[in-house]
């Protein structure tokens, strides 16, 4: 019970050490795809975009967006009605696929209920439902509706204090929110919190849901797109935002033999750059993606797939080119699959290390949708037709605002 | 349903190199101790303090909120007193809602006609805003971290800056904060004043320790949380999540010889049913010459 992942290498210079591999022995996703993990795979296989025109609310901005069809249908349960907002509706549709509900009570039963810890992710979190509060303020006063419920809904532990909650359990709790990074780096922390003993399965997950800030903050910084986003397209003209829960339940591998897949490694950094540029020559992305491969004691050349975080905004992904040419070459193949799914923005990070795990299962390289023709300063290898392929190992790169960094190496567990 | 017996609850302990602390009347730690001795009173609605923001660059320094000031002028106290190069340590940032007045000021535009909002006031926005800002100012590219857990935040931040700490065997920069909510949103969630405080925990004892911290999860049932005897310190504790600490910087306030020197266990509210204890071991000076003479 208490055997170290901690590896024998020492931690010593700026190198970070080699760590044993975590399992991931379930995991879940829903986005504008669909709902479940096999309605991504499938449009992927099929290269059918979740993108469409805007027509979230009454918000008339000439942009594509990834909304979950339904949500407005699907409240959360009736016992945690306090928590009844989009983004909680939005995390109770993806815990309500592919098994996952069954595979924590499975962990709950083992372990305990307070050796199950719930690490989400989140950007804005239920800001939505404040939005619309603002709306209905009282002409006189001021005032809000009462309840506002605050926080349930929109303070940044609201969606994994509704996990928690909704399985009915005692062990640590953490609302992680460093923008597009958020739910990467619930994996470091969930490794982290194994690592150290105090508990024996993690609850990894992420959830960000449409709301006024993310569309009219990134028109305001003239960072949308007026088409189907492009990722690494020499005319990319910026992003399409989407919205997206994933969780993936995280345990340690002598717990879980039978587990196939499992973090190889992670990474995290920070630009030390500018608040909402990136830096110009990647190197923050960089040393996180540098990071990643010395945990996971690999090379450049042991990794078969690179999910770029690939906005398709221009700096980014010109920034996101430079980094990996230089640590890769031109010879890994990477894409984005935001052409898909939109910017999930907080939650990207757990739906692009999902779509990694999914490409792993199934031996997919996924062409980058909607790019026409790839920037000709680029030197990475970016690919535009999806191939069918082994694929062993998947490193998934997460940046967001504040400079702030993850990368995620998942791959196949050897036996 | 029960877990092994041999469950892992503590964590390996962790060395406290420099504190900082920040809130009404109170500029920094010898302030915030001369309070928690009882030597100097403390008034929930005292001035706050200009803010120490000499580390942030002239254009940060524009750009930056009240929450960022507060977190930054933290963050050089802890960092400062330790005497660690300020590029050098990992950042965990712990606030319930980070800036307020941003996201007032972004709901509110949000609901006029024009839906107008500033790219700054975007960008300021995010909750690892003050990290940004941070390692901007310090030229510092280790990994930074943003964390909330409502009342809950200060305990979680502790817990996340230890077991970093204890796992990756690196220096944590952990900083707490909380600032108000202007109307309307105060009255859905009431934060009573600004405060924050800050800590820069090691995996090894340094010159500069000042105390050893050993962080467990305990059942509430064995352990009740630590309350504060002065009626406007506990009005603090309880009106402001990043003031769950107090007991904690309380048990470090206190003055100690050699002969004093003994652990004392803090509790700090957590996910119920338990709680988050730390065994506080004060480092002394006295101490440290007996183990040079040993």
């Amino acid at each position: 019970m208490s055997e170290s992942l901690l590896p024998i290498t020492p931690t010593s210079g700026t190198k970070s050490p080699a760590m044993c591999p975590l399992a991931i022995s379930h995991f879940t996703l829903s986005n504008a795809l669909g709902f479940g993990k096999a309605a991504t795979l499938t449009a992927l296989q099929e290269r059918r975009s979740g993108l469409k025109p805007c027509d979230f609310l009454d918000i008339a901005l000439d942009t594509y967006i990834g909304r979950v069809a339904d949500l407005e249908n699907l409240p959360v349960v009736d016992r945690l009605g306090a928590f009844d907002c989009r983004n909680n509706r939005l995390a109770q549709a993806a815990l309500r696929q592919d098994g996952f509900e069954l595979a924590v009570q499975a962990a709950k039963t083992r372990y305990g209920a307070d050796r199950v810890a719930v690490i989400v992710g989140t950007s804005t979190s239920g800001i939505l439902h404040t939005e619309l509060a603002f709306r209905e303020r009282d002409p006189d006063t001021g005032a809000l509706p009462s309840p506002l419920h605050y926080r349930e809904t929109h303070e940044l532990s609201s969606a994994p204090e509704f996990v928690r909650q909704y399985f009915e359990l005692t062990g640590p709790v953490l609302s992680i929110s460093t923008a597009c990074s958020s739910s990467a780096k619930v994996f470091a922390s969930g490794w982290r919190m194994l690592q150290s003993g105090l508990c024996d399965a993690v609850i990894a997950g992420g959830v960000d849901s449409l709301c006024l800030t993310t569309l009219y903050g990134f028109s305001s910084l003239e960072l949308v797109a007026n088409e189907p986003c492009r990722p690494a397209d020499t005319h990319r003209g910026g992003i399409s935002i989407g919205e997206s829960a994933g969780f993936a339940l995280l345990e340690r591998r002598p717990q879980a033999p039978e587990a196939a897949l499992g973090l190889l490694g992670y990474g995290e950094s920070v630009d030390a750059h500018h608040m909402s540029t990136p830096h110009p020559d990647g190197l923050g992305a960089e040393l996180a993606m540098q990071r990643a491969l010395d945990r996971a004691g690999l090379a450049a050349c042991d990794i078969d797939y690179i999910n770029l975080h690939g906005t398709a905004s221009r700096t980014n992904d010109s920034a996101e080119d430079k980094a990996v040419s230089r640590l890769f070459g031109s010879d890994v193949p990477c894409s984005s699959t935001k052409g898909w799914t939109g910017h999930t923005l907080g939650a990207a990070g757990i739906t692009e290390a999902i779509i990694g795990l999914l490409c792993i299962e199934h031996g997919l390289i996924p062409g980058s949708l909607h790019t026409r023709q790839v920037d000709p300063e680029f030197t990475s290898h970016i690919v535009l037709d999806n191939e069918t392929r082994p694929v062993r190992r998947v490193l998934s790169n997460s940046f967001g605002f504040g400079g702030n960094n993850a990368s995620l190496i998942m791959g196949q567990l050897d036996t | 349903m029960n877990h092994p017996s041999d469950a892992i609850s503590s964590l390996k302990p962790v060395y406290l190199d420099g504190i900082g602390v920040f809130g009404p009347g109170i500029a920094d730690w010898s302030q915030a101790r001369a309070v928690l001795n009882g030597s100097a009173a403390f008034d929930l609605d005292a001035d706050v303090p200009p803010f120490n923001v000499a580390d942030l660059p002239g254009t940060e320094r524009r750009r930056a909120g009240k929450s960022v000031k507060l977190a930054v002028d933290l963050a050089a106290q802890a960092v400062h007193a330790a005497r660690i190069d300020p590029a050098q340590p990992a950042a965990v940032f712990a606030s319930t809602s980070g800036d307020t007045n941003v996201l007032t000021d972004i709901c509110a535009a949000l609901a006029t006609d024009d839906r107008l909002i500033s790219p700054m006031r975007f960008h300021n926005s995010v909750h690892n805003a003050a990290s940004g800002y941070w390692t901007i100012a310090q030229s510092n590219r280790q990994p930074t971290t943003a964390v909330a857990l409502h009342n809950l935040t200060a305990s979680a931040g502790l817990l996340e800056a230890a077991i970093q700490v204890v796992s990756e065997q690196i220096p944590v920069l952990l900083v707490i904060y909380d600032i108000p909510f202007p109307p309307p949103l105060d009255a859905a969630e009431p934060i009573a004043t600004l405060f924050g405080m800050s800590f820069l925990l090691r995996p090894e004892r340094t010159e500069h320790s000042v105390a050893q911290l050993a962080l467990s999860l305990t059942a509430a049932s064995e352990s009740p949380v630590d309350t504060l005897s002065d009626p406007a310190l506990e009005a603090l504790r309880t009106g402001v999540a990043a003031a769950r600490t107090l007991p904690l910087l309380a048990a470090l306030a206190i003055e100690r010889n050699e002969a004093t020197n003994i652990t004392h266990t803090v509790t700090l509210d957590y996910v119920a049913p338990r709680v988050l204890t730390l065994d506080v071991t004060a480092i002394t000076d006295a101490v440290d010459s007996m183990r040079n003479a040993s």
